[in-house]
């Protein structure tokens, strides 16, 4: 196992090969609306004829390293690429206006890169149990586990907000229906516009909800993103390492959210961004300061990034030993390894698992590489949050459209993205939450689409699933430790922030 | 889609102003054929995402045919959503100036037959330049299952099918073959991309009627089998038409045979002019015989079997004129609504006013039920009539909802 490594390290094309996948990676990461899907679809011409470990190593680090740059966005401007980033936002933006760019970069990228290499090590150790554990979720369990999930909104919408949070939750919930219904046929709130029949677009509603309210209240605003004064000690590598340090200090919720990073991404059906959401609210859940969290915290950056980044080695098993792709990239990613002659399937480990081993490397040291890298960029990077908002703001309005028009290539969405921005800012101007809305559209359509198909196999005898029994007990605790924190008075005076 | 037309116009009138130029210099003849592409740019729509079938034979035939229209630009749209129809329709209603082609799911053939939702498309009247691919369709039935053979299904207990959604494809073949052919087939909906094979993996789905080529891999690892094909040359599958008698039957497998064996098309807006389409069509003709796309789509594990122009185009035809019969019942499987249940005879018991009745099913069980006061019709003696007005002993006829809370949706009494 440590030849493939000594190989792969010791191979200049190969490091030639990942340096290129990292950078392809990063820039994809970076840019609104572009998923690591398209950038392997764009890429596979490039690998026809590429001998199979050097094709599949490029293809795998550019896929793996996606979610480390996504996060510089989200930080910097408020800016989420997608649904996961959106939960980076809530916490990393705030720090950003308290002048703290620097260190949540630092944390959250060095997250990132310890979630990537826990997630392969997850992925070396859950080979030999991965069936029985696998196969034991079904539809019942995905739709607890959404539950779960949803029910976390209570929990962030902890103290006054409570009503305000479940609302919103609600409300995005509510839009999670539209579109056509699979088990009917009918088409719900989208009448003949083709264009929401496969459901709101994501992307639109995070940029909508997050990047352009944020925008426009720096306009109204004036002056820079950090809201302290331009001092230069606040971009220093000191203060990105002071970030880097939080990562360590933190290490146990490091390990946790990497864990279940992981176990949401090897199972296939739930979909990367209820790692990153369910992960934040475990975060929340389990502080001893919940209240911090949406004004800033740190763990708040951190467990949603190692979430992102496990989550890569978690889905990458289903999809090499039994040939079934957990989500749309990874399907893809599976086209490009038949391409390159690779046969996933359960006669991979027998046939060839010092590919696979190289492959598990190509993770860790993939990541080790990007986060090297972006390491080495933030500080520049976080400069610009000193920047004056009237130059930043027609920028990112740009990005924010442009995102919006390339993740489907419809420009309805543009008309969405205009109405739901408009929801967007008065939520903000009103004090309202945001974080619990992406979660009711992010979870609200997994937990319907699996209740009607686990209605549909087992009736309701379906919660007495052994695993469902679990899962049932952990969403009653999840409620009555939000009811319990809720009768408690909160002692700590509220500050104005993104999340309240 | 206005946006794509305006820059579509934009761009015809820059190519307009720049053939002004060589127009002066070259004849007029020149204008037709191969010369006509060169310095173009096609548009070739791929109605998905990217990754996939779809995209990867798409991006191989737009390749392939820019090498066979020398000068020309093919530049791949992907234009994904509501089940292959936003893109169909934009190949549809783009110019017919043969600079814009596509590809999608011909599954869009039941649609058409019934008129769904959502068309703006005749696909009898489309520019057809090809088919790449025939997409036989097989039962695939999971290992651990008893159901060894065809006729091990048709006298199995009930077993549960999966299918993406209610009016998809392979809702559409899997509900008109499972009540054509009466199968003890349970469809539960809702399974997209490769869920279903997971599903199958898990064990709470027996079997899947889906495409052969994306369910060969699955088999080979052993965890499946196939027990009837409708379409393709394999020897290896008894073919499903020859095992069954039943005529309605028999026409629904040859609806099915006739969409798989058109796969992977491609085609353009109606009235191509002839000499630019036959241009195209001998491009891709080119394109599918060329030993390098051959090769890469063979790798992918996407073999080529290809048909051209007229031909296909009168496959297309073919596939669509179905008896009314067929029609009907391609409607049936796709008509939504859950039929109601029938009972004739006396009300038994009215309570509460006529908030609660009971009443004797066909089978003689006794049914209690509560009327609503809003969606339940009550007819007395042929007037319109309400709940207070039924007493028990009054001989009625009541349709109600065959499950749930049983709730009637008439009341007929004399």
């Amino acid at each position: 196992m440590f030849s493939s490594l000594f190989t792969l390290v010791t191979t200049g094309h190969l490091m030639f090969l990942m340096c290129i996948g990292v950078l392809i990676g990063i820039f994809v990461g970076i840019t609104p609306g572009i998923g690591g899907r398209l950038s392997i679809a764009l890429a596979i011409p490039f690998v026809f004829g590429m001998d199979m470990v050097a094709g599949a190593v490029l293809l795998l680090t550019m896929h793996a390293v996606n979610g480390t740059s996504g996060q510089i966005s989200s930080i910097m401007f408020g800016v989420p690429g997608d649904g996961d980033d959106a939960a980076t936002t809530i916490d990393g933006y705030p720090m950003a206006k308290k002048g703290e760019a620097g260190r949540a970069l630092g944390a959250s990228m060095t997250a990132s890169g310890v979630g990537g290499i826990i997630g392969a090590i997850v992925f070396a150790i859950m080979i030999p149990v991965l069936e029985p554990v696998v196969l034991s979720f079904s539809p019942a369990e995905f739709f607890l586990l959404a539950l779960l999930g949803i029910t976390f909104i209570a929990v962030l919408a902890g103290g006054k907000d409570f009503l305000k949070g479940i609302i919103v939750g609600f409300y995005g919930m509510m839009l999670a229906t539209i579109g056509m219904d699979s088990s009917t046929g009918t088409s719900r709130y989208a009448g003949d516009f083709l264009f929401l029949w496969d459901g709101l677009s994501l992307v639109t509603a995070v940029l909508a909800l997050f990047a352009v309210p944020e925008m426009i209240a720096l306009a109204v605003k004036g002056g820079s993103i950090a809201a302290v004064g331009d001092s230069k000690v606040r971009f220093t590598y000191k203060q990105i390492f002071s970030g880097v340090m939080e990562v360590p200090r933190h290490w146990w919720l490091t390990l946790r959210t990497s864990i279940i990073g992981a176990c949401i991404g090897m199972i296939p059906g739930l979909g990367g961004s209820a790692a990153a959401w369910i992960c934040y609210g475990h975060a929340v859940q389990t502080s001893k300061t919940p209240e911090r969290f949406g004004k800033g915290a740190v763990e708040g950056v951190i467990a949603p990034e190692t979430a992102s980044n496990a989550k890569e080695g978690g889905s990458l098993l289903p999809t090499l030993f039994f040939g079934i792709p957990g989500s749309s990239g990874m399907a893809v990613l599976m086209g490009a390894f038949l391409i390159l002659g690779i046969q996933p399937g359960p006669t991979l480990i027998t046939n060839n698992m010092s590919l696979v081993w190289t492959l598990i490397w190509a993770l860790v040291v993939g990541n080790i590489i990007a986060v090297g890298f972006l390491l080495f960029v933030a500080r520049w990077v976080a400069v610009l949050t000193f920047v004056k908002g009237t130059l930043i703001v027609p920028f990112i309005l740009v990005m924010t459209v442009f995102g919006t028009y390339i993740n489907e290539g419809q420009w309805e969405n543009l008309i969405i993205l205009v109405v739901l921005s408009a929801i967007g800012y008065g939520l903000l101007r009103f004090g309202w939450p945001r974080a619990p809305f992406v979660i009711g559209l992010v979870l609200g359509h997994i937990a319907e689409e699996s209740l009607n198909k686990a209605m549909a196999l087992w009736g309701m005898s379906f919660f007495t699933r052994p695993l469902s029994m679990v899962l049932i007990g952990l969403i009653v605790l999840t409620i009555g430790y939000a009811i319990y924190k809720n009768r408690k008075p909160s002692h700590v005076p509220s500050e104005t922030s993104l999340y309240e | 889609m206005d946006k794509m037309t305006s820059r579509t116009a934009l761009r015809i009138g820059l190519t307009a102003v720049a053939l002004a130029g060589i127009a002066a210099a070259t004849p007029a003849a020149a204008q037709s054929g191969k010369d006509f592409f060169k310095g173009k740019t096609v548009t070739y729509i791929v109605a998905t995402a990217p990754g996939g079938g779809y995209d990867l034979y798409g991006r191989l035939v737009a390749e392939a045919m820019q090498k066979y229209l020398p000068g020309s630009t093919f530049v791949v749209r992907n234009m994904p959503g509501a089940g292959h129809l936003i893109g169909t329709n934009a190949i549809y209603a783009s110019r017919a100036d043969g600079l814009t082609l596509g590809t999608f799911n011909t599954g869009l053939i039941y649609n058409q037959l019934v008129g769904l939702d959502g068309i703006r498309f005749d696909l009898t009247k489309m520019s057809w330049i090809g088919k790449a691919a025939s997409d036989p369709r097989v039962f695939v039935i999971s290992q651990s299952s008893p159901i060894k053979t065809f006729e091990d299904l048709r006298k199995s207990p009930q077993v549960n099918f999966a299918a993406s959604g209610i009016g998809s494809a392979s809702y559409v073949e899997t509900k008109i073959l499972a009540d054509a052919l009466n199968l003890p087939i349970k469809i539960i909906n809702g399974y997209n991309g490769t869920e279903d094979m997971m599903a199958m993996r898990r064990g709470e789905i027996i079997g899947i009627i889906g495409s052969r080529s994306s369910f060969d891999d699955f088999k080979q690892n052993g965890y499946g089998h196939y027990i009837a094909q409708i379409g393709g040359n394999d020897k290896d599958v008894p073919q499903l038409a020859s095992m069954i008698t039943d005529p309605d039957g028999k026409a629904l497998v040859a609806l099915i045979q006739s969409q798989g064996d058109i796969a992977r098309v491609t085609a353009g807006p109606p009235n191509i002019p002839a000499d630019r389409l036959a241009t195209l069509v001998g491009a891709y003709k080119s394109a599918m015989e060329d030993k390098d796309l051959q090769e890469r789509a063979a790798k992918g594990g996407r073999p080529v079997e290809a048909a051209y122009g007229a031909d296909v185009a009168k496959m297309i035809q073919a596939a669509l004129q179905q008896p009314p019969k067929t029609i009907a019942l391609l409607k049936a499987a796709l008509e939504t609504t859950v039929s109601m249940a029938k009972a004739t005879g006396p009300l038994l018991e009215v309570a509460d006013k006529g908030r609660k009745i009971t009443f004797a099913a066909t089978d003689g069980k006794k049914i209690t039920t509560e009327p609503s006061g809003s969606r339940t019709k009550i007819l007395i003696a042929g007037k319109e009539g309400k709940r207070e007005d039924l007493k028990a002993g009054l001989n009625c006829e009541i349709t109600y909802k065959p499950d749930g809370d049983m709730e009637p949706s008439n009341i007929d009494c004399k």
